[in-house]
């Protein structure tokens, strides 16, 4: 015999493809509204997985950048610190120049001696200068500054700040030590300064003072040097969170663009699918109208 | 009999063959729809002659006596009957897994960024900016700020979880009734079906009763049935302990199980076997759901056993060594319920660590400590080991893959199913055009029969004038 269809195996299989065209145009739609492919773990749990995974590489990646910005700030408070202390520097070297001239009266004297006291009162400023709750040059410790008020230099060892600015990426110091520009093998700039402005004015011993004055200007040479090699130190740290900067943008523009391959939905197929099953829908709701519900009942007398 | 008068008999059995056609046709076309029905069809056979009017006509000739009515008869075939069972049990097994896992998915929230997902990036993130600003009591309250979030994205994660397996957990007690009611139903059937068959009397209606409610059962409990001699059918659970067997039903109880109170199924007070239909489905949800939770809570005790151990190693904004990051309860471990920060932290911020012990309050490594552990690979949760972030990818996408497994088998089951349906159909679903003609048929063979019951009785008639 053949096979039988009866009108209850044809209603039940109308329902089920009326029920599945219905399934399909709410997906279309759904995709095409929300933009995602993936709009719940079920659509695609691998891609979902991976979705959860780059969204929090992405995560990092943003906490990176702030990281980095915020550490170029303080560098950038470094450098204009060092190159203001390097112009300080010039001025005192300027006048230790006049002053270490055997031909300077007496009371030219008392002037130098005083702006060299203003530079020490400056120099200790700068090398004191803060971001935020930190002394730029004074690493981790904040409690106190590399010069105390008597400006004696502080004698532990400065940690430098460091943060993390990539995955698994080395640590960028933020700042550069006090100790390895405000003081050479004899004693700190501040000290140096000083026993020069006293000089300047004269002890009584002029051979000494003279001999000081001239080997302050030596030493004055070492200290530019000394935080020129500072300087230069923080401008290699500065180009650094640049460039990481540039690396974590482009990190995370290629991680974004994964992530929309992924879950972003294709709108031109997203719009066609919609139509084609709306047209299918239409065409099974139409057919089943028309043609679907006759029997010989309709035809007999 | 007199032999004019045989063909009134046969007459009048055509007459009722006739009737008794329209009868059961007009029985069949009131069914068209009803579930479970199997068309019905009149058994009708040519009576034999009787042997009594040989003399009349001669040795050796004989007239039959018209037609009898043998019975009526559904058409129906056991194998496509139990193929049906066996497939609805599949898609009930289905169509309950999915329908319970679907929640789950979504108590993860992940689409919409308020999840545990979101709150673990914002947590080690705010270290992470606590690294860059280690003496920021501003980032540090921020950093509490987001332990709470955290915090509570566990606790609503992990309570909507419970509340999903306990709706689950529901669904099967509710199923158990259903199925106590059903067999009940089957073995007071098996008892009519019995009788009417002793009685030689028509049981089809009561046979499509009994298939619906075993169908029933079976999208249930998966539970097979097995025809007996006598007409009454045997259902029997995964490992054939039996559910109904005649008139006597074994009574399926939901009883529960410590430490969660979650039912465990018995029959006659031994464990029941369910391998297949809504039950199973249930049952395997259940156990999906659980392993989430635990997952879930190795989760929370993992971050707090790691965030701790780093964290009380530093010194917080005070100087003073650094205590934990997140409470330990008074008793057992952390789980993603009791996961909270601790009081101290939450009542001081200053209190949460940034620095190395001596380091100094302008360190961060402590704060970037806390920030590395989100992707590093070696925390172990559970049995798994890994980073957070990615225990925590796997742990949504395996409730998504789960819910995914289950409905793409339901689109084949399905398929299957009504495949299944459409051949019981073939043989035992009602069509309305060959009722139409077996509508015409009968009422033509009844107007024939009344138009020779008038030629018998002018017969008659023509006879009986002879004597006059």
């Amino acid at each position: 015999m053949s096979f039988r269809v009866t009108d209850a195996a044809s209603n039940a299989r109308l329902t089920r493809q009326i029920t599945t065209a219905r399934q399909r145009v709410s997906v279309s739609q759904e995709q095409l509204a929300s933009g995602k492919r993936i709009n719940r773990p079920s659509d695609d749990p691998v891609g979902a997985d991976t979705i959860i995974r780059l969204r929090t590489t992405q995560a990092q990646l943003e906490r990176f950048t702030n990281n980095a910005a915020a550490g170029k700030e303080t560098l950038q408070l470094g450098d204009d610190a060092l190159n203001q202390y390097q112009e300080v520097l010039d001025r005192a070297r300027v006048l230790l120049t006049q002053a270490a001239t055997d031909t300077i009266v007496i009371e030219a004297r008392e002037p130098i001696a005083i702006e060299l006291d203003g530079i020490t009162a400056r120099l200790q400023q700068l090398a004191n200068t803060k971001s935020g709750d930190y002394y730029v040059f004074g690493g981790t410790r904040i409690d106190a500054p590399p010069f105390d008020t008597n400006g004696v230099l502080n004698t532990t060892a400065t940690v430098e700040v460091t943060v993390q600015v990539e995955p698994e990426g080395t640590l960028v110091a933020t700042g550069v030590a006090a100790e390895s520009f405000l003081t050479d093998a004899t004693g700190s700039i501040l000290d140096t300064l000083k026993a020069a402005s006293a000089a300047v004015r004269g002890t009584g011993n002029a051979t000494a003072d003279s001999t000081t004055i001239r080997g302050t200007l030596d030493r004055l040479n070492t200290f530019s040097t000394l935080s020129s090699t500072a300087r230069t130190k923080i401008g290699e740290r500065l180009n650094h969170l640049e460039e990481v900067t540039e690396r974590l943008s482009q990190y995370n523009l290629s991680v974004e663009q994964i992530a929309q391959r992924i879950e972003g939905v294709d709108f031109a197929e997203a719009a066609v699918n919609l139509s084609a099953t709306n047209t299918a829908l239409d065409a099974i709701l139409q057919a089943s109208a028309k043609f679907g519900r006759r029997s010989l009942l309709d035809f007999l007398g | 009999m007199g032999v004019n008068f045989s063909v009134f008999e046969i007459g009048r059995r055509a007459l009722r063959a006739g009737q008794t056609g329209v009868a059961v046709t007009s029985h069949n076309i009131a069914n068209v729809n009803t579930p479970g029905y199997a068309r019905q069809s009149v058994q009708l056979s040519a009576a034999a002659p009787d042997e009594g009017h040989g003399w009349l006509l001669g040795a050796g000739i004989n007239i039959g006596t018209g037609v009898n009515i043998d019975g009526i008869k559904g058409n129906r075939d056991q194998f496509i009957a139990t193929r049906l069972q066996t497939e609805t049990a599949t898609n009930g097994r289905l169509t309950a897994e999915r329908d319970a896992l679907a929640p789950v998915e979504a108590a993860f929230n992940e689409a919409d960024r308020g999840g545990i997902g979101s709150a673990l990036k914002g947590f080690f993130g705010a270290f992470r900016d606590l690294e860059a600003n280690p003496t920021s009591t501003a980032v540090r309250a921020s950093v509490v700020e987001k332990g709470n979030t955290l915090a509570s994205a566990f606790h609503s994660t992990r309570a909507r979880l419970v509340e999903i397996r306990q709706q689950a957990d529901q669904d099967v007690r509710a199923a158990v009734n259903t199925v106590n009611d059903l067999a009940e139903k089957v073995a007071q059937l098996n008892t009519q079906i019995r009788i009417a068959e002793n009685h030689d009397t028509n049981s089809s209606d009561l046979v499509d009763q009994r298939a619906v409610a075993i169908n029933q059962i079976a999208e249930i409990t998966g539970a097979r049935s097995t025809t007996n001699a006598d007409g009454t059918v045997t259902l029997t659970l995964g490992d054939g302990q039996a559910l109904v067997y005649s008139d006597q039903v074994s009574t399926l109880t939901a009883e529960d199980t410590p430490p969660n109170g979650l039912a465990t199924l018995k029959i006659d007070g031994q464990p029941a076997v369910i391998n297949d239909g809504q039950l199973r489905g249930l049952q395997n949800a259940v156990s999906g759901i659980g392993g989430q939770i635990q997952t879930l809570d190795d989760l929370a005790a993992s971050i707090a056993g790691r965030v701790n151990t780093v964290h009380s190693s530093g010194a917080d904004l005070n100087g003073t060594a650094g205590g934990a990051f997140f409470a330990t309860p008074s008793s057992g471990p952390v789980t993603a319920q009791n996961f909270d920060v601790a009081a101290a932290i939450k009542t001081d911020p200053r209190r949460v660590v940034a620095a190395a012990n001596g380091a100094g309050g302008g360190d961060g490594s402590i704060a970037r400590g806390v920030a590395e552990l989100l992707s590093d690979n070696t925390s172990v949760v559970g049995a798994a080991t890994g980073s957070y972030a990615n225990v925590f990818a796997s742990l949504v996408s395996s409730a998504g893959a789960a819910v995914k497994a289950a409905d793409d088998e339901l689109v084949t089951q399905s398929a299957i199913l009504a495949q299944t349906q459409a051949q019981r159909d073939s043989i035992s679903g009602v069509s309305l055009d060959e009722e139409a003609i077996n509508l015409l048929q009968y009422q033509k063979a009844y107007e024939a029969a009344a138009r020779f019951l008038r030629v018998a009785d002018e017969m008659t008639q023509t006879i009986l004038q002879l004597g006059q």
